[in-house]
């Protein structure tokens, strides 16, 4: 038998997307998972269906101990001791670092574990990481406005395992027969054809989006008189949320249906509908992890790390305009379902992201609404440059899609700017290469070819195409724990050759675009001939 | 041993706690006594179904707050706290009922209480708190020291409260406090041991803000 425990203290999104990766973990049919978590997120992990002991630490209690003067924070250290002794008495086959904090990285080193997956703290009381991909979510993921690479992705390939939406979310028989047959029911309330149901939740988000009046007034005009649509309103019943329905059936002729969702029952109902309109709430991500398509509203993509969604298909929709999104979710679920339902406008103002998978993994991409098409260029190509540094095999095929989608004048003015940094970075690394050497053979020098390195680093920043290789080499570089100082030398350089290659692959990327542009020309000037 | 109060009857003839001629209950009624005090505590009971009570004596408020209570809530729990400990046992066995529904709490020092985990907990539900006038009155010193407790925050006063485990996972003795000591062991620069790695995540959970962890 195998313990596995994992530590996840994050967002209670973190928590419910965990589902997706820790059916992956038991590949073991007898391996025992655990999972230590807050007190206050115990909720969230009860709906895992593959967490066998889940393991609570009551963080505010320890906090609110500490912040008052009249309680002993020795109070604070004994709940904190009880509240281990378990998983302290345990012999733990693996511990995973799932919510990357700095709490567990510490506690990782204070148990008993043949392996540590993820970040940990070294006796030296230094950050250590457990592999590249681990490196990659510490060092690279955070800087990135939009991450080439869904957080649960990357914590999947941390924990060397893969992300299974569809799977790992508690569902009981009785729960969800239950549901199917009610929203059965609701299908056909309109009689006719049996139709698509579209739930709308109108839950609370973690991050505060909320619905406009008018965006929902007009979603739900728009799919209550197609025939093809019934809209379901999920709800938790909170006074806030009843007076929106209210207001809302009024203006619909008292024709609305909701449902009031306990977190028990929220799977059962998500699990039988055919598609899910929300904002970032428990619903969302119990709906994306179990591989159900959702339209997700966001006030702004970049605000928050959370949230990446993980079920391809699905579509994020942030607001950039006064305009209502109301247009891009029926856009949204157009395409989703195919058909044609009325949309106010064709030039959509607000931005639409798809979320989708490929041999790299899965990530989102933006697909309608203002674009910065050289944003979105380098995007696709710092994913492959950053999946090839991570040890993935890249798609070649993608440059013939750029290629196809972005006018010709765009791409060379993409290329040059491209080009000019990756020209910078070169120089810098060839120099780093070059002062090794002469640190190598006298001593003295070593503080100039850490200056170097240091220059090196600081080229990150400017956001080039390879600022992602630079900060995963930086965070190569810093993980390093080699004591002799000759292996140190020999690692830096191999990480540094190493580098030099991924630029070499940058610059074909870049030729490859250029070339094939020129490639597409030719055959339309014979065109033109024949 | 002579007990440090006299009972005397009430003229309902209810036996009445008397010391140094403070009597800690109404010499005519005790129980009419408690209803007439309680009246104004209502709105206060209505919220809160947890209630701390300043004083024993022999109990007779009690049985009020608990009616009030009832009232009002479909559980409740009420803890006394009773500096004289043979009033409180003679209590307990005046109302052999009290022993299953109200806990009392009994030390010498007010610095004692907080020393009992049983009694922190208690605290941070926040309960309402109600004086029982004649023992608080008779007690000043004793209760006025239980609401104005602070802590000491120094290592030898915290290891009287740690257990068996955790007592051990502290290395320096002198530190005026427990983040303090875990402020040494970064300094220190040694081989970090896994009490030390516990000790640094707690200090992560004492610094984190809500939210983040």
């Amino acid at each position: 038998m195998s313990n596995i425990l994992v530590l996840n203290f994050g967002h209670p999104v973190d928590i419910i997307q965990s589902a997706a990766l820790m059916n992956t973990l038991k590949t073991n049919p007898e391996a025992k998972i655990h999972v230590l978590t807050k007190t206050l997120n115990q909720k969230y992990v009860d709906l895992i269906d593959c967490a066998d002991h889940v393991h609570t630490l009551d963080t505010r209690l320890i906090q609110k101990i500490i912040a008052n003067p009249i309680y002993s924070d020795g109070h604070a250290l004994n709940l904190y001791q009880e509240s281990l002794e378990t998983i302290l008495n345990t012999e733990w086959d693996s511990i995973i670092n799932y919510s990357n904090d700095n709490f567990s990285a510490y506690i990782m080193s204070a148990l008993q574990a043949d392996s540590r997956i993820g970040s940990y703290i070294n006796d030296q009381g230094v950050a250590q990481t457990s592999g590249a991909w681990a490196t990659y979510q510490n060092h690279v993921s955070p800087f990135e406005a939009i991450p080439a690479f869904a957080r649960q992705e990357i914590k999947a390939r941390v924990a060397s395992t893969t992300i299974n939406p569809g799977a790992g979310v508690k569902l009981t028989t009785q729960n969800n027969e239950n549901a199917k047959q009610n929203i059965s029911q609701i299908r056909k309330i309109k009689g006719g054809t049996p139709r698509h149901v579209v739930g709308i939740s109108l839950a609370d988000s973690f991050d505060r989006t909320q619905y406009s009046f008018r965006d929902l007034d007009l979603l739900l005009e728009t799919l209550e008189e197609s025939d093809e649509f019934q809209t379901l309103l999920l709800h938790e019943n909170t006074v806030s949320q009843r007076e929106l329905i209210t207001e809302l059936n009024k203006k619909h002729q008292n024709k609305l249906v909701s449902v009031s969702l306990s977190l028990d029952t929220a799977s059962a109902v998500i699990n039988n509908i055919d598609l899910l309109v929300a904002p970032s709430n428990h619903h969302l991500y119990i709906a994306d992890a179990l591989g159900k398509n959702v339209v997700h509203i966001r006030e702004d993509y970049s605000a928050s790390n959370h949230g990446d969604l993980i079920t391809p298909g699905s579509y994020t929709v942030t607001r950039f305009s006064d305009l209502p999104i109301a247009n891009e979710i029926i856009m949204a679920i157009n395409e989703r379902f195919d058909v044609y339902l009325p949309i106010e406008v064709l030039d959509f103002q607000n931005k639409t992201f798809v979320t989708f998978n490929d041999n790299l993994g899965t990530s989102t991409s933006q697909i309608r609404g203002p674009i910065d098409i050289n944003a979105e260029i380098n995007f696709h190509i710092k994913r492959m440059l950053h999946a090839n540094a991570l040890g993935e095999s890249v798609q070649p095929q993608l440059v013939e899609q750029i290629k196809n989608l972005v006018p010709q004048q765009q791409i060379q003015g993409y290329v040059q700017d491209a080009n000019q940094c990756l020209i910078d970075v070169s120089k810098q690394l060839l120099t780093c290469i070059r002062t090794l050497s002469d640190a190598r053979e006298h001593q003295e020098r070593s503080d100039i070819f850490l200056q170097e390195v240091q220059s090196l680093f600081s080229l990150s920043q400017n956001n080039s195409l390879v600022a992602g290789n630079i900060l995963l080499l930086q965070g190569i570089i810093e993980n390093l724990n080699h004591t002799d100082e000759n292996e140190i030398y020999d690692a830096i350089e191999g990480y540094l050759f190493k580098l030099k290659s991924e630029l070499q692959l940058a610059i074909k990327i870049l030729d490859d675009l250029v070339r094939s542009e020129e490639s597409i020309e030719r055959p339309r000037e014979n065109e033109i001939k024949s | 041993m002579t007990k440090n109060y006299q009972v005397k009857q009430s003229r309902n003839n209810l036996p009445i706690p008397v010391v140094e001629n403070n009597y800690f209950h109404s010499r005519f009624n005790p129980a009419q006594e408690a209803a007439t005090y309680l009246e104004n505590h209502h709105e206060q009971l209505k919220k809160k179904s947890t209630v701390l009570i300043l004083g024993l004596g022999f109990g007779y408020h009690i049985f009020e707050v608990a009616n009030i209570l009832a009232k009002y809530h479909k559980g409740f729990d009420i803890y006394v706290i009773e500096p004289n400990l043979e009033m409180a046992k003679e209590c307990l066995e005046l109302f052999p009922e009290f022993k299953h529904s109200i806990t009392v709490f009994h030390s010498n020092q007010p610095e004692t209480l907080f020393t009992n985990r049983e009694f922190v907990e208690l605290l941070l539900r926040k309960p309402a708190v109600i004086q029982h006038p004649p023992s608080y009155n008779y007690h000043q010193q004793y209760f006025e020291g239980v609401l104005k407790h602070q802590a000491p925050a120094d290592i030898t006063s915290i290891r009287k409260i740690l257990n068996e485990k955790s007592i051990n996972w502290i290395r320096h003795d002198s530190s005026p406090s427990i983040m303090h000591a875990i402020g040494e062991i970064k300094k220190e620069g040694t081989k970090l041991s896994s009490e030390d790695f516990l000790l640094l995540g707690f200090e992560q959970i004492v610094l984190q803000t809500e939210g983040n962890l």
